[in-house]
C-alpha cells in the first residue's frame, strides 16, 4: 500500500512536474511569440503584409513583373491632413496614418523588385505651418527614426540603406543626431534604398549644388568649364541615386511642389486622385502599369538627352583645347594631333572631376559624422 | 459520352504522369509564366488601344461659329483666373505647326501675356521661321480687321550680355507708335537645351563670377539662382503647362521654373479645337493652390 501510494505520489509528482514543465514551456513560448507579435516591425511590417496578401494580389504582381519594373519610384505623400479632416481625427493622427501607409508601400515595392524609393516627407516650405504642427511632425520623425534604430536587426536583415536628403541643419539638433545615426548604421546596405526627403526643396538642392561647385572651383579642384549636367548631379543630395523612373503624387494635385524638379525631368508622372492614407495596392499596381505604357517613349527621350549631353561635353573639350592652342600661338592646323589633344584633355578633365567628387564625398561624410550623437561617435573612436 | 469522358480522364492521367516524370514543378512554372505573359500582353494591348482611342476621339471641327477676338475675350472673362505664363509642351512626336500656331494665337487672344512653347527635340526652335509665319497667318485669320489689338513677340534665350541671341521678330507689321496701345505678348520658343543644360550653364557662369570676385578681393555675394535664370529667360514661372501627347512626362521642360506649375495633359495638339482649349483653361481656373500650408 505504502509502496503503491509511494509510486502513485511519485507518479503524480512526475506528472505534475511534466505538466509544470509543459506549462512553463508553453508560457515561455507564448511570451516569445507575444514578444514577436508586439515587436513586429513598424518600418518593415513584412509579417502583416504576407498575412494580408491575397492570391489576387500575388497574381497581379507576377503579371506586372512580365513588363519593365521601375528601379526607382518617388512618392509625394500628399493628403494626410485632408484625410484627418475627412475622417474627423486629429491632424497628428493623420500623419501617423501616412507613416503606416509608407511602411506598407515599401513592402509592395520590395515585393515587386523596386529597389529604391524616395519620399517627400517634409519640405522647407512646411516650416511655415503652425508651430504646433511642425513640432508634431518633428516629434513623429524623431519617434520613427528612434524606432528604426531599435529595429536595427530588421534593417540589416532586409539590407536597407536609409538616406535622409535635404538641408539637415534646418532640423532640430536631437533629430539630426538620430537621423545621422540611422544613416551611418545602414550606409553600406545595398539591397534596398529608402530616401526620405526632409527639409528639402529642389530649388534649395540646386542652389546648394551651385555653392558646392563654386567651392570646388575655389579649391582648384575643377575648372568652371568642367561643369556639366553630370557634375551638377554629383553635387545634389540625390547623388547616389539614379533618376526616378516613376513619380507618384497623391491627393489629385497636379504639380511637383518643388520635389525632385531636376531628377524627374524625364520621369513618368502619375497623379492619383486619392489621399495618401487611402492609397491602396491597386492604385500602386495601376501606377506600375501606367509606367509600363510610358516606358518606351521616356526611355527613348532619355537616350537622346544622354547623347546630347555627351556631345556638349565633347564640344566643350574641343573649345578648351582650342583656347589652349591659341595661348600657345599654334593654329589648329599646325598641330596635327588635335583629336589626341582633345582626348588627352578629356582624360584630365575626368580625373579632375573624379577627384572633386571624392573630396566632396569626404567632406559630406565628415559632416554626417559630426552630427552623430556622442554615444555612437565614441563607439567609432574606440574601434 | 461516358466513353469520351473516361478517355479524357485517361489522357489527363497520362499527361499528369508525364508531367510528373518531367519535373512537374519546372513545367508548371513555365506554364504559369506563359499565362502571366499572356495576361500582361493583353493588358498592354488594352492600354495601347485606350491611348489610340483617346487620340482619335476628336472629330475635326472647322467652319463652326466664327471665332473672333471678342468671343475669345468673352470666354476669358468667364474664367475666374488666367495663367500669367502658359507653357505649351508639345510632346506628341510629329509637330503640326498650324495647330501650335492656333493654340498660341488663342492664348494671346484670351489675354495670356507670356507663352512658351517647348518640344523635346528642339524642332520648334530650329524651325522658328516656319512657326512665326504660321502664327502671323493664324493671327490674321482670327483678328481680321482688329489686327492691331496685340502683337506676339518671339524671343529665345538672352545671352549673358543681355542681347537677344535669337531673331526677335515683331509679327504684326504695325508702326512702333501704336505699339504702346497694344498689349504685347511674349512668346518664348524653347527646347531641351533650355532645361537642365541651362542650369549647368548658369552654374558655370556663377563659378566664373565667384572666382572673379575672389580675385578682386570682394566678398562673395549670396547666390540667387532665380535671378540668374531670370536674366536669361525673362518671364515669370509658368502657372500652367499644357502637355500635349500621350507620354506622361515633361521630357525636360525647364526644371527650375516649374516648382508650382499645374500640369494639365491633353492627348494631342493635332487639330485641337478652340472649345477643348477653353475647357483646359477652365480646369486650370478651378484648381486652388495651398503652397505647402
Amino acid at each position: 500500500m505504502l509502496h503503491l501510494l509511494g509510486t502513485h505520489t511519485l507518479g503524480s509528482t512526475v506528472a505534475s512536474w511534466n505538466e509544470f514543465k509543459n506549462c512553463c514551456k508553453f508560457m515561455t513560448m507564448s511570451i516569445a511569440e507575444l514578444e514577436k507579435l508586439r515587436a513586429s516591425s513598424e518600418w518593415f511590417p513584412e509579417k502583416e503584409y504576407l498575412a494580408q496578401r491575397t492570391w489576387l494580389q500575388t497574381t497581379c504582381a507576377r503579371i506586372l513583373s512580365c513588363g519593365p519594373i521601375p528601379k526607382h519610384v518617388a512618392f509625394i505623400m500628399d493628403g494626410n491632413r485632408r484625410f484627418a479632416r475627412k475622417s474627423s481625427i486629429e491632424r497628428q493622427e493623420g500623419h501617423m496614418e501616412g507613416f503606416k501607409k509608407l511602411a506598407e508601400t515599401l513592402q509592395w515595392c520590395l515585393d515587386l523588385g523596386i529597389t529604391e524609393v524616395t519620399v517627400y516627407a517634409f519640405s522647407i516650405e512646411n516650416f511655415k505651418r503652425s508651430k504646433e504642427e511642425v513640432d508634431g511632425l518633428m516629434h513623429l520623425a524623431r519617434e520613427k527614426f528612434e524606432r528604426l534604430l531599435e529595429e536595427k536587426d530588421e534593417i540589416m536583415k532586409h539590407g536597407v540603406c536609409i538616406r535622409v536628403l535635404g538641408d539637415l541643419t534646418l532640423l532640430p539638433k536631437d533629430l539630426q543626431a538620430v537621423i545621422a545615426d540611422a544613416m551611418y548604421l545602414s550606409r553600406n546596405n545595398t539591397r534596398a534604398i529608402l530616401n526620405v526627403c526632409m527639409a528639402y526643396t529642389a530649388r534649395h538642392e540646386i542652389t546648394n549644388a551651385f555653392k558646392e561647385l563654386s567651392w570646388g572651383v575655389n579649391k582648384g579642384l575643377i575648372k568652371p568649364s568642367d561643369i556639366s549636367e553630370e557634375v551638377m548631379e554629383k553635387c545634389f543630395y540625390t547623388r547616389h541615386s539614379p533618376d526616378p523612373d516613376l513619380l507618384v503624387r497623391t491627393s489629385g494635385e497636379v504639380r511637383l511642389s518643388d520635389f525632385l524638379l531636376w531628377q524627374s525631368s524625364y520621369s513618368v508622372l502619375a497623379f492619383v486622385d486619392v489621399l495618401w492614407p487611402e492609397y491602396s495596392i491597386w492604385h500602386f499596381f495601376s501606377g506600375i502599369l501606367y509606367y509600363q505604357r510610358n516606358h518606351g517613349q521616356v526611355q527613348a527621350a532619355r537616350e537622346v538627352r544622354d547623347m546630347q549631353r555627351q556631345q556638349a561635353i565633347h564640344d566643350s573639350d574641343r573649345q578648351e583645347v582650342m583656347k589652349i592652342l591659341d595661348e600657345e600661338n599654334k593654329s589648329p592646323n599646325q598641330t596635327e594631333a588635335l583629336p589626341q589633344r582633345i582626348s588627352e584633355y578629356a582624360r584630365q578633365r575626368e580625373q579632375r572631376i573624379k577627384h572633386f567628387v571624392e573630396t566632396l564625398e569626404a567632406k559630406r561624410t565628415q559632416k554626417l559624422l559630426n552630427m552623430l550623437p556622442a554615444r555612437t561617435a565614441s563607439d567609432l573612436t574606440s574601434h | 459520352m461516358s466513353w469520351s469522358i473516361s478517355q479524357i480522364y485517361n489522357s489527363w492521367r497520362n499527361i499528369h504522369f508525364l508531367l510528373k516524370s518531367a519535373e512537374i514543378h519546372g513545367v508548371m512554372a513555365i506554364i504559369e509564366q506563359l499565362l502571366y505573359r499572356t495576361v500582361h500582353a493583353v493588358l498592354w494591348l488594352y492600354a495601347l488601344v485606350c491611348t489610340w482611342l483617346i487620340g482619335l476621339r476628336k472629330p475635326i471641327q472647322y467652319n463652326q461659329r466664327k471665332r473672333t477676338l471678342r468671343r475669345c475675350q468673352e470666354d476669358s472673362s468667364s474664367l475666374s483666373k488666367l495663367p500669367r505664363h502658359i507653357g505649351l509642351a508639345v510632346l506628341d512626336g510629329k509637330i503640326s505647326f498650324p495647330d501650335v500656331a492656333n493654340i498660341v494665337v488663342w492664348c494671346a487672344a484670351v489675354g495670356i501675356s507670356y507663352i512658351s512653347v517647348y518640344d523635346n527635340e528642339g524642332l520648334l526652335k530650329k524651325n522658328l521661321l516656319e512657326l512665326t509665319n504660321h502664327i502671323s497667318e493664324k493671327e490674321k485669320e482670327l483678328l481680321g480687321s482688329e489686327r492691331s489689338k496685340f502683337t506676339v513677340e518671339v524671343c529665345t534665350e538672352t545671352s549673358e550680355s543681355g542681347q537677344l541671341t535669337g531673331n526677335e521678330r515683331r509679327l504684326s507689321d504695325g508702326h512702333n507708335s501704336s505699339c504702346s496701345k497694344r498689349s504685347k505678348i511674349q512668346l518664348y520658343v524653347i527646347g531641351p537645351e533650355d532645361g537642365q543644360s541651362s542650369l549647368a550653364r548658369a552654374a558655370k557662369q556663377y563659378c566664373e563670377m565667384a572666382s572673379h570676385w575672389r580675385g578682386k578681393g570682394t566678398d562673395e555675394q549670396e547666390i540667387d539662382v532665380n535671378e540668374m535664370l531670370h536674366a536669361r529667360y525673362n518671364f515669370p514661372d509658368p502657372d500652367l503647362i499644357l502637355k500635349f501627347g500621350t507620354v506622361s512626362s515633361l521630357l525636360g521642360y525647364l526644371p527650375w521654373q516649374i516648382r508650382l506649375t499645374e500640369i494639365i495633359s491633353y492627348p494631342s495638339h493635332h487639330s485641337i479645337d478652340y472649345k477643348s482649349f477653353i475647357s483646359l483653361l477652365h480646369i486650370f481656373a478651378r484648381t486652388e493652390q495651398r503652397f505647402g500650408k
